[in-house]
């Protein structure tokens, strides 16, 4: 059922661009550093951890209504009081831009914990919508919110709610070395946040993972 | 009494020789002017010369609504006059060619249709007539002191004429041209001398004498010419511009909202973030670097959208619209004053009226 609705979500939206206003493509890529808070509560207990990925992201729209993102992070989290995870992160979402300010994507996002006590895989479907705009001729901003649709993870519990959000600015800056005039360049300062809760039996206990990162990326885009 | 039998006999013989050809060539689609011609045509192509004569003067005899028009009457008197030198009759086909020269200067024999002793006779006839073919434009409108009325003469040969514009009464107002014309020329009118007439309209008549080799009047074609005269239509003036197309030239309140909004709103609520998605957490305090960092880009989005700034390329593109309009009007108006020192002349040309020189 929710397939069918953002299936026809996209179709209407891509019905709805106006054709003098659709680009062939437009692409984005950056790299970026995340500096991750990750606590993880089962039962009573909790445990936290600290540390920082880096990878790329990239964004295709296509005749300015259809979008592809792209994703990949890894890195290290040390823990407090108990053992360092390495992680890796990515995903993969199709969306529709069906207005100038709003797009809507979902698909899959996946990461995974490796431990000296095993390897933890959290697989979640999300749904996201987000809202951008120009606060300044080189300045945009935008919020995003997410809600976890289903999870696979090998953990005892099973999966109950997940959402998440994020919101940051970018700015434009031009005159890089290296980098072709012609390339703008854009670096994005954001916060985000997302919690994933699950449900146990009386032995196993809840649990509740929560992660917030904030990331510093700079990317180029077409022109 | 015997020779006018014998005359009357001959008339009947040709009446009957002539009469299956002209049945066959009844033709519904053809008037009887148009018929007699066709049936001439094909008796003369038929080497029947006396019956082709008759029939083609039958055809030309025509008058009134059925009189053959301009081509089909050059063609019958072509053929007549072929028909009629054939028939031995040289004098008599040396008048009809003098007539077709008459009536068209321009006509000539198609030598791949006539043998050489036609057009040799033709070209005798056309040598002898000094005739002019007049074509004005039937109806115009000239501005007089820019424009000018043109005429085009046509000639069947080297001769002198004189072209000029006269009154009713004969007396001339301009004469436009004298000299030789060889084949064809044309001649102007600026129609300054219509500015005497009464009530702004009058007529005039545009007059082409042929002049003989002796320099005697020879033919003379006159076309009357009704005139009446007018001030010049002036421009309209540009219609004013439609605030539709000005820029707006001082910022609204719109643009400076939403930035603020887009960044002010967006910092708050990043800074609320983590009590709506994970509350009972901990998190970082980054998400106030952040936040802060929207909530200041918002702040300078307002001021730099501020409500009723100058919006300087607005306001020069405005300029720029403005005085565009401004040159249009400038322009029109000068125009205006140039036509309102100009007259208009409208001109209709009647039917030519030909005298004398016929052949």
């Amino acid at each position: 059922m929710t397939r069918r609705v953002l299936t026809a979500g996209a179709l209407l939206a891509l019905a709805a661009a106006p054709l003098a206003a659709q680009h062939k493509l437009w692409w984005n890529a950056e790299i970026s550093g995340i500096g991750m808070r990750l606590n993880s509560q089962t039962g009573p207990s909790t445990q936290k951890w600290s540390g920082a990925a880096f990878g790329f992201q990239s964004q295709f729209l296509y005749l300015n209504r259809i979008t592809i993102d792209l994703g990949y992070w890894q890195g290290k989290l040390n823990g407090v009081q108990t053992g360092d995870r390495d992680v890796v992160e990515g995903f993969a979402q199709l969306g529709a831009r069906p207005l100038d300010w709003l797009s809507l994507r979902v698909g899959p996002h996946a990461w995974t914990y490796v431990s000296d006590a095993g390897t933890q895989r959290w697989f979640l479907w999300e749904g996201r919508a987000r809202a951008q705009g120009q606060v300044l001729p080189a300045v945009q901003s935008y919020l995003e919110v997410w809600k976890v649709f289903s999870a696979n993870v090998n953990v005892p519990q099973a999966f109950q709610t997940g959402m998440g959000g994020e919101g940051g600015l970018s700015l434009r800056i031009r005159d890089v070395p290296l980098i072709p005039e012609r390339l703008p360049v854009r670096i994005r300062l954001a916060y985000g946040i997302e919690r994933v809760r699950m449900n146990g039996t009386l032995a196993q206990g809840s649990r509740a993972e929560v992660l917030d990162r904030l990331t510093l990326a700079l990317g180029v885009e077409a022109p | 009494m015997m020779r006018l039998l014998r005359f009357r006999a001959a008339w009947l013989a040709a009446g009957l020789a002539v009469a299956p050809g002209l049945a066959s060539a009844q033709d519904s689609t053809l008037s009887p002017s148009g018929a007699y011609l066709a049936s001439g045509v094909r008796h003369y192509q038929q080497l029947e010369y006396d019956s082709a004569s008759i029939l083609l003067r039958r055809a030309l005899a025509f008058t009134r609504t059925d009189t053959l028009k301009d081509a089909a009457r050059t063609r019958a008197l072509t053929y007549l006059g072929a028909a009629e030198l054939f028939r031995g009759k040289r004098d008599s086909s040396y008048a009809v060619f003098r007539r077709l020269v008459a009536h068209n200067p321009r006509a000539r024999p198609d030598p791949l249709v006539f043998p050489p002793e036609i057009t040799t006779i033709y070209d005798f006839a056309r040598e002898a007539t000094k005739v002019v073919r007049v074509e004005l434009p039937r109806d115009t409108t000239i501005r007089i002191g820019a424009d000018r009325y043109q005429a085009r003469l046509y000639a069947s040969s080297f001769h002198q004429i004189i072209v000029s514009v006269e009154r009713e009464d004969g007396f001339t107002v301009k004469t436009l041209y004298a000299g030789a014309i060889s084949d064809t020329l044309q001649v102007f009118w600026s129609g300054d001398d219509t500015l005497f007439m009464a009530n702004d309209s009058g007529r005039l008549v545009f007059s082409v004498t042929s002049l003989t080799n002796s320099g005697r009047q020879g033919r003379v074609v006159r076309v009357p010419l009704d005139l009446v005269m007018g001030p010049q239509d002036t421009l309209m003036s540009p219609a004013p511009l439609p605030d539709s197309l000005f820029l707006p030239e001082r910022e609204p309140a719109g643009p400076g909202l939403k930035a603020l909004g887009r960044g002010a709103g967006f910092g708050v609520a990043v800074a609320v973030l983590p009590g709506l998605v994970a509350g009972g957490t901990s998190p970082s305090g980054s998400r106030f670097a952040v936040a802060g960092g929207l909530t200041i880009a918002g702040i300078i989005g307002f001021i730099h959208h501020r409500p009723g700034r100058p919006l300087p390329d607005n306001i020069s593109a405005n300029i720029a619209l403005r005085d565009g309009w401004q040159n249009q009007v400038r322009t029109t108006a000068a125009e205006n004053v140039i036509r309102a020192q100009q007259k208009r002349l409208d001109v209709h040309s009647g039917l030519p009226e030909i005298i004398g020189g016929n052949p």
